[in-house]
């Protein structure tokens, strides 16, 4: 008999886990969903009877890990689909009516008015605690087949019924508390979910039979996980490679005037305009691909103007698109053709509402909400699944947003770009930008979003964006933003197969191997099988998946290359405007070198980015070089590359010098002695001194120098190439060049410009 | 049947002779029983934690329907009651005999019924929550009765039962009420000596109702049997010890306790930095929340293992039941008639008579009127005079002369903050009043303010209410679930703090059982006044609870009686003015109508139910034996208390003059807040239909039948959609030339537009976002506007507009005004009129609407 109770806690536990490690309400905590994972299933081994021997317990685990692991991928795309349970805010608040509190369901919210409080409730699926329960189920549904169970199909019935049932009343609870709870951590606190579920075990069974002869042949019951092990990862994880097509792209600039390609974004042109126009990424674009713009000027999109185009990119309409227009779209994805939609927040603009008008035709649409992150309160920040990554997700890896919507799809969807811990609010049309108070109410959803999707539409693609201001020139270049534009275009670049339909029947088949496995005898035959099928699928997905590649430039692009090897400086990549930036922040001097024509790149890889650099940027320089790689950043500059040093007084780079050496340039700290006065005259005239450290540079050519003639910027011309060295890299900091978003300079930040644009000129400028 | 005393609750029974041999009482033997145990065990084997969980949940049960938690929502606690009552009928589930006769069966029945009927029921009191729990704990003592390990079932009924009849008492008589504060200050003086600080708590937060719950579980069957006292003292001295320590130390640790469980709480919520310190959060839990929550289980956690392993619930039960003779059943039934006589409250009855308001000088029936605009300064007691009038009264002011020269034709005689003392000429003349059958009201506030402290106090001296020099503070903001309202004719109906209204007042202090506590604030601290904290500081104190500050079970309302007179105090006023009487309303009403009438003899009333009680325990103790436990009877008292709360009680009369009540709909889930000076609040609209000569009165569970009497109704973003029959009335409201008046947006179209349909009006799902539009050269500001439009053949009038968009139109409909604002947060107090800010525009506009002043 196995311990009903021990094996529903060691069940709960590892849902926990798995909720943690998943990142559903609560980001950043994958090491303790490990120990709860383990935990669990450590739990579940203990529960079963002695007579159970190790190799079988081991088995029952592995066997039970899967099936956790694979639910627990459906799930995080299934809960970012279904956000709410139908009729669920019409049931709840019958129950709640029978308990005494005064609700009424409105739009599948309910409002409750309890004594003196008003809220506004949503109950979603993430606050009924969906993904705790389904865990729960298919880590029964797990044991009830590795171990197995006798009767297990009316077991697993009886059981489902009862966490079910207790789902429900707990949520029934939870809302007639809600106004004495605290919203935040009762929603998102993993301790507050674990305790919260415990009163379920009083009511599990507290024995189960071990099925007396198991049926199947261990080939069988191997070759029925390994097809469920197969399929489900297919399932999950398979996305057709496609046919690569011309790579012509177009671009709408006809649907209003927010983020135009067409704006001058150069040494002259400044503030909110110029920031939020997507110049730079028609750049980009035209660097890979045939790429052109569709103007108001040239009429509404016709059938005729996609003629001879591979992708479209439909971004933030700020104007309707006409029913002709629409058709031709939907015509043009039809046949073939890649579309691309950006949209943004709260229907800033009416953006939304113009781009749903598309979008809807493929399934797709943008709710008129806000997104942020559950736990700092912040923008959210994305980072690839170590598993089962859709093709673009495995080129980008890491993705800040700027405020995202949220994207509600139908089944049949592709979700390259899941949001996690994410709350999401309802635009307030009371406030600028149309914000919420950006923080979780309890009308707020939250848990797993859609902020990114793709669709196959017969053999065209298409993909939806939830946030378009990463894509704008002040963001463009930052890590993440340049892989997922040049990512989608070359997927939507590639006509769909009817490999398409691969996902379609390993869904099926996963189905069918699950029923078979109630069948058939477990153990380790079981364990082993679908955790050969899990491997095979990754594989095959896996082969699939890597025929997607970032495009190679047409040509030359001329790109500076901010290190992140040796240097130690913040670029801060999302709308952060924290002071502590002031000083060490340089993500304004990153958009100060797009105005040069220049093309930002961040690396983790010195001695990778001197293969195609055109500038290296060193900021504060922290580690030492090996020989290796002074003698390849020697030989670098040699050929002709331009390295920039900089250093800075309150940040100084402890290698600045040991890097800057093979050069015949230093960084020199030297103490100044200013005089101070008394404010207050003092009788006896005494004269005060007081000394601080200044920078400056030793060798080479003195660009820039102070009036006491100090180097502050110097070069030197080495072989084909040239070194510059900035003794105080405040100089160029946030602190002198203002916010990238959208300020316009100031006099002095004017100046601080201006010596941006005269050093990196310096630096290329071609010399006899 | 008797049972060896010395049989250890839960363990396997011991083949005594009586209960090998089956005989009447017990029923059928064991062996017949269709229980099916679970493999391995027998019926009588009940693990430890199991016999645990059978005291313990009955016993947790009755805390919870009482409310003794915290400021917990009523509905939360009533979702936990059932769930405790699910698993305590679980477990005797297990050991029912279904195999008895028809009548056993019957009986079994019959004492479950009470528990939906208690649960349908909702007296806000939480009396019937109570009744359910006693009749399920009596209920499964019963139908557990003679199986083995069935004894903790009636020890659990039986301590259940005497914690209710305790409980019921202290709200009837102010005697046990006093005794019960009496022992709750022993236990704070004790733990003041323990801690070294001083503290006053009252029963509540002292735990003695947890206390005394746990003690009831070791009371003996017949403890007035000195034999068996003796042969039990040792265990039950050393539980009654531990019991009363225990509850000591937990009030000396109270302070850290706190701390403790805040910042366990704190931990297991795990909110994000940036909302850390915000007013929801544990890290700010209001002193005594958790105490009371953690002191009670920690009384069960320790006192009831402690009990078993002493053997002080071993004591087997006498459990007559089904064995009695019909009479002595019938003698319970004249009991409980008995008692159901004796404990109704009287009917309210129709408001009569001239109220007169003592005026020194101060007096202030100001109302809110145009160009005196922020809630701060809407009035004070207008709006009270109207209701009065409206309600059957008459009303004047009087000064001490007048009081000297005697109220002939005055019913209540009204004082509110008197700044000076009275002469003794006219105390006299006043309490002679009251004996002669007048109704007295005295109202004070917090702190002394204006010196009112000796004036109130001296007045109230012969009925021995103080006003105490503190402000009365609720642990939860605006007193939500912080209240406790015990049964009284002003009181019927009210089920906690929006219709009450009560606000920051004083605390009432109660020296003589004369007095009876009609209110208290069960979750609230007596913050003591500063003197120093004078002018707009209004003499209070810092908000916070400070050691030696009474916490818990503070009095808020008082009454009683003198003569044939009725006196009620209050420590505070709020309720009574401009913006507390459109949710107080009723309260107010029944309060002066119970004030105007004279004290009726109740003599005949007594006789009946003294003779059915007097007959009824005749009936038992002839009938049912000496060795019988009283608990039947004690059952049957709780049975009658119930029976007259439930009783029907008779509707307020419709308000004279209905045309110039503006009825604010509570009951369509609006989208407003039952507060004020808070987010969602919409004071501003209720002093907006007071400007235009309406008395506005929120609706929250009248409906159709308060349409009736009104001249306009209002609707802020109902969620609920109308039924047929408020549709109705509405129509019938817009017949008489009465006036719709609907503010709503996007979300609430439905609702809305139902309504709106009566007058070919509707809200169209087209958002317009924060806009502007000019009246009268002024700027109107709408915030989360959305478009109204017309149906087709209906030509409204435009009020305002922004470009092509509709957002204020009107129409005629049956003789009626229908307005629609397509934007209700243009009445948010935020935007609109709040406490002490408003816009111009806005109010200007909208008092012009209401009045029906605007043009075309």
């Amino acid at each position: 008999m196995i311990r009903g109770r021990t094996l529903l806690l060691g069940i709960l536990l590892s849902a926990v886990g798995w909720q943690l490690w998943f990142g559903e309400t609560f980001s950043g905590m994958s090491a303790a969903g490990l120990a709860g994972i383990t935990l669990g299933l450590g739990a579940v081994a203990a529960s079963l009877p002695s007579s159970v021997g190790l190799a079988r317990r081991a088995a029952a685990i592995l066997f039970v890990l899967a099936i956790q692991f694979l639910t627990a991928h459906t799930l995080e795309l299934q809960l970012a689909l279904w956000k709410d349970l139908p009729g669920g805010a019409e049931l709840l608040s019958a129950m709640a009516h029978a308990f005494g509190l005064d609700s009424a369901p409105r739009g599948g919210n309910l409002v409750v008015h309890d004594g003196n409080l008003l809220l506004e409730y949503r109950p979603s699926l993430t606050r009924m605690s969906a993904f705790i329960l389904v865990m729960m189920l298919a880590g029964l549904a797990g044991t009830a087949v590795a171990v197995p169970l006798a009767r297990a199909r009316a077991v697993l019935l009886r059981w489902g019924a009862l966490l079910c049932g207790y789902a429900l009343l707990r949520t029934l609870g939870l809302l007639l508390a809600r106004a004495d709870l605290p919203v935040q951590g009762v929603e998102v606190g993993p301790w507050f979910t674990l305790l919260s579920w415990l009163p379920a075990l009083v009511l599990a069974p507290s024995s189960i039979e071990l099925k007396a002869q198991p049926l199947g042949t261990p080939f069988a019951t191997a070759s029925a996980a390994m097809a469920l092990g197969l399929c489900w990862t297919l399932a999950i994880s398979w996305e057709d490679p496609g046919r690569p097509k011309q790579g012509r792209v177009m671009v709408d600039d006809s649907h209003g005037d927010w983020e135009r390609t067409d704006l001058p974004f150069d040494t002259k042109e400044f503030g909110r305009r110029a920031a939020y126009s997507y110049g730079n990424l028609y750049d980009l674009l035209g660097w890979h691909y045939d790429v052109r713009r569709w103007t108001r000027e040239q009429g509404p999109i016709t059938p005729a103007a996609l003629d001879g185009v591979d992708v479209l990119v439909l971004k933030t309409p700020t104007t309707a698109f006409q029913p002709q227009e629409v058709d031709a779209i939907e015509a043009f994805v039809h046949r073939g053709g890649g579309l691309f939609m950006i949209g943004d927040h709260t229907d800033l603009f009416g953006m939304t509402t113009y781009l749903n008008e598309v979008s809807s035709r493929f399934g797709l649409r943008l709710r008129s909400d806000d997104t942020f992150d559950l736990v700092t309160g912040s923008t959210t920040r994305w980072t690839a699944p170590r598993w089962g990554a859709h093709p673009i997700a495995r080129l980008v890896k890491e993705f800040e947003f700027e405020t995202s919507a949220t994207i509600v799809a139908s089944a049949g969807i592709q979700a390259p770009i899941i949001g996690t811990a994410l709350g999401s609010e309802e635009a307030d049309y009371n406030n600028p930008g149309f914000f919420g108070n950006i923080k979780l109410d309890p009308s707020d959803g939250l848990g797993f979003f859609l902020q990114f999707a793709t669709r196959h539409v017969g053999p065209g693609r298409v993909a939806l964006s939830s946030d378009s201001t990463p894509f704008s020139n002040f963001s463009l270049f930052f890590p993440g933003r340049r892989e997922l534009v040049l990512a989608t275009v070359q997927y939507l670049n590639r006509e769909s197969t009817p490999l398409r339909l691969v996902s379609w029947l390993a869904t099926l088949g996963a189905l069918l191997a699950l029923s078979a496995s109630f069948w058939l005898r477990g153990g380790m035959a079981a364990a082993g099988g679908i955790l050969a099928g899990v491997s095979l699928g990754t594989a095959v997905t896996t082969l699939a998946a890597s025929s997607l590649t970032l495009p190679t430039p047409k040509a030359q692009i001329p790109t500076v290359v901010f290190d992140l090897d040796i240097s130690k400086a913040p670029f801060p990549p999302g709308l952060i405007t924290d002071a502590q930036y002031d000083m060490h922040g340089f993500d304004t001097l990153v958009v100060a070198t797009q105005r040069l024509g220049l093309m930002p790149v961040f690396s983790h890889d010195l001695r990778q980015s001197l293969q195609t650099a055109s500038v290296v940027v060193l900021v504060h320089p922290s580690r030492r070089l090996s020989t290796q790689e002074q003698e390849e950043l020697v030989r670098y500059v040699s050929r002709g590359g331009r390295l920039l040093v900089m250093d800075g007084l309150l940040e100084p780079g402890s290698e600045t010098n040991s890097v800057l050496a093979p050069f015949g340039l230093s960084v020199v700290r030297q103490p100044v002695r200013p005089t101070a006065e008394r404010v207050t005259p003092d009788a006896e005239g005494k004269v005060y001194r007081f000394t601080r450290p200044i920078h400056s540079v030793a060798g080479g050519f003195p660009v820039l120098m102070d009036e006491e003639g100090r180097a502050l910027y110097a070069e030197a011309d080495i072989g084909q190439g040239r070194v510059g060295v900035l003794a105080e890299s405040a100089t160029v900091g946030r602190g002198a060049l203002g916010n990238r978003f959208y300020d316009s300079p100031n006099a002095e930040q004017q100046e601080s410009y201006n010596t941006v644009f005269l050093i990196f000129r310096q630096l290329l400028e071609k010399r006899p | 049947m008797v049972s060896d005393s010395s049989a250890q609750l839960g363990e396997a029974p011991q083949a005594t002779p009586a209960q090998q041999a089956p005989n009447e009482t017990s029923g059928a033997p064991a062996s017949g029983s269709q229980v099916s145990p679970s493999p391995g065990e027998s019926p009588g084997q009940r693990s430890s934690s199991e016999v645990l969980a059978v005291l313990a949940l009955p016993a947790a049960a009755a805390v919870v329907a009482t409310g003794l938690l915290g400021p917990w929502s009523p509905a939360f606690g009533r979702f936990c009651l059932v769930a405790l009552l699910a698993m305590q009928a679980r477990l005797a589930g297990r050991l029912i005999r279904w195999d008895r006769p028809w009548s056993a069966r019957l009986l079994t029945m019959a004492s479950l019924l009470p528990v939906p009927l208690a649960l349908a029921a909702d007296d806000g009191g939480r009396q019937t929550d109570l009744l359910a729990t006693v009749a399920l704990s009596v209920g499964c003592a019963l139908a557990t009765r003679g199986r083995p390990g069935a004894n903790g079932f009636q020890a659990a009924a039986k301590a259940v039962v005497t914690f209710a009849a305790v409980y019921l008492a202290s709200r009837h008589s102010t005697l046990v009420w006093l005794g019960l504060d009496g022992l709750a200050a022993m236990i704070s003086w004790a733990a003041s000596l323990l801690a070294g600080t001083n503290l006053h708590l009252g029963p509540t937060p002292s735990g003695l109702w947890t206390l005394l719950l746990t003690l009831a579980l070791a009371i003996p069957p017949r403890p007035w049997s000195f034999r068996q006292l003796r042969a039990r003292a040792r265990p039950l001295l050393v539980y009654l010890l531990a019991g009363v320590g225990l509850s000591i130390a937990l009030v000396a640790a109270q302070p850290r306790l706190e701390e403790l469980l805040k910042a366990a709480a704190q931990g297991i919520m795990t909110p994000p930095a940036y909302l850390l310190g915000e007013a929801d959060q544990p890290g700010n839990a209001p002193p005594g929340a958790m105490a009371t929550l953690a002191g009670t289980f920690a009384l069960l956690a320790v006192l009831l293992p402690l009990g078993k392993r002493l053997g002080v619930f071993g004591l087997t039960e006498t459990w007559p039941a089904a064995a009695l003779p019909r009479q002595a059943w019938a003698g319970v039934l004249l009991v409980a008639a008995g008692a159901g006589v004796l404990l109704t409250p009287p009917q309210a009855r129709p408001a009569t008579g001239a109220v007169a308001f003592h005026d020194d000088g101060f007096f202030d029936f100001s109302q809110p009127e145009r160009g005196r605009y922020g809630l701060i300064q809407a009035g004070l007691y207008g709006g009270l005079k109207e209701l009065l009038i409206r309600s059957g009264h008459t009303v004047r002011t009087v000064d001490s002369a007048a009081v000297r020269a005697g109220l002939t034709d005055v019913a209540v005689l009204v004082f509110i903050n008197p700044k000076h003392p009275l002469d003794p000429e006219t105390r006299e003349a006043v309490w002679k009043f009251v004996r002669a059958g007048g109704g007295l009201l005295v109202m004070g506030d917090h702190t002394d303010l204006f010196g009112i402290m000796a004036p109130l106090n001296d007045l109230l001296s012969p009925v021995g209410i103080r006003f105490e020099f503190d402000s009365a503070f609720p642990l939860r903001r605006h007193w939500q679930n912080s209240l406790e309202i015990r049964p009284h004719p002003i009181t019927a109906g009210l089920s906690g703090s929006v219709e009450t209204q009560i606000g920051t007042g004083a605390s009432l202090r109660l020296s003589s059982a004369t007095a009876r506590p009609l209110i208290l604030g069960r979750y609230a601290f007596g913050d003591y006044g500063n003197r120093l904290n004078e002018g707009q500081g209004g003499l209070l104190g810092d908000y916070r609870y400070q050691l030696g500050e009474r916490l818990g079970d503070l009095v808020l309302v008082a009454g009683a009686e003198a003569g044939e007179g009725r006196v009620i105090a209050l420590g505070d006023t709020s309720t009574f003015q401009v913006l507390g009487l459109p949710f107080a309303h009723a309260f107010i009403r029944q309060l002066f109508a119970y004030l105007a009438h004279p004290t009726p003899s109740r003599i005949w009333r007594m006789l009946a139910g003294v003779s059915l009680l007097g007959a009824g325990l005749a009936l038992w103790i002839t009938r049912a034996g000496r060795r019988s436990s009283v608990l039947p009877v004690v059952a049957a008292v709780i049975a009658g208390e119930a029976l007259a709360l439930l009783l029907p009680r008779s509707p307020l009369p419709p308000l004279a003059s209905p045309g110039s009540v503006a009825v604010v709909d509570g009951r369509l889930a609006p989208g407003f807040a039952f507060e004020f000076f808070a987010d969602h609040s919409y004071g501003g609209l209720f002093t907006a239909a007071q400007r235009a000569g309406f008395l506005p009165v929120a609706d929250r569970d009248q409906g159709p039948a308060m349409l009736d009497g009104a001249g306009m109704a209002m609707f802020l973003a109902p969620a609920r959609v109308p039924g047929a029959e408020d549709l109705a009335a509405l129509q019938r409201l817009l017949a008489r030339g009465g006036t719709l008046f609907v503010a709503a947006g996007g979300k609430e179209l439905d609702a809305a537009n139902t309504l709106l349909a009566l007058c070919g009006l509707r809200i169209e799902p087209i958002p317009l976002g924060p806009v502007q539009a000019t009246w009268k050269g002024e700027r109107l500001d709408f915030f989360d506007a959305w478009a109204v439009m017309a149906e087709e053949g209906t030509t409204p009038i435009v009020h305002a507009r922004s470009k092509d968009f509709t957002v204020v139109a009107e129409t005629s409909a049956g003789g009626g005004r229908c307005i629609a604002i397509g934007d209700h947060r243009f009445l948010d107090d935020q935007r609109f009129e709040g406490e002490k800010q408003f816009h111009p525009g806005n109010v200007r506009f909208l008092d012009a609407l209401l009045a029906g002043g605007l043009k075309p």
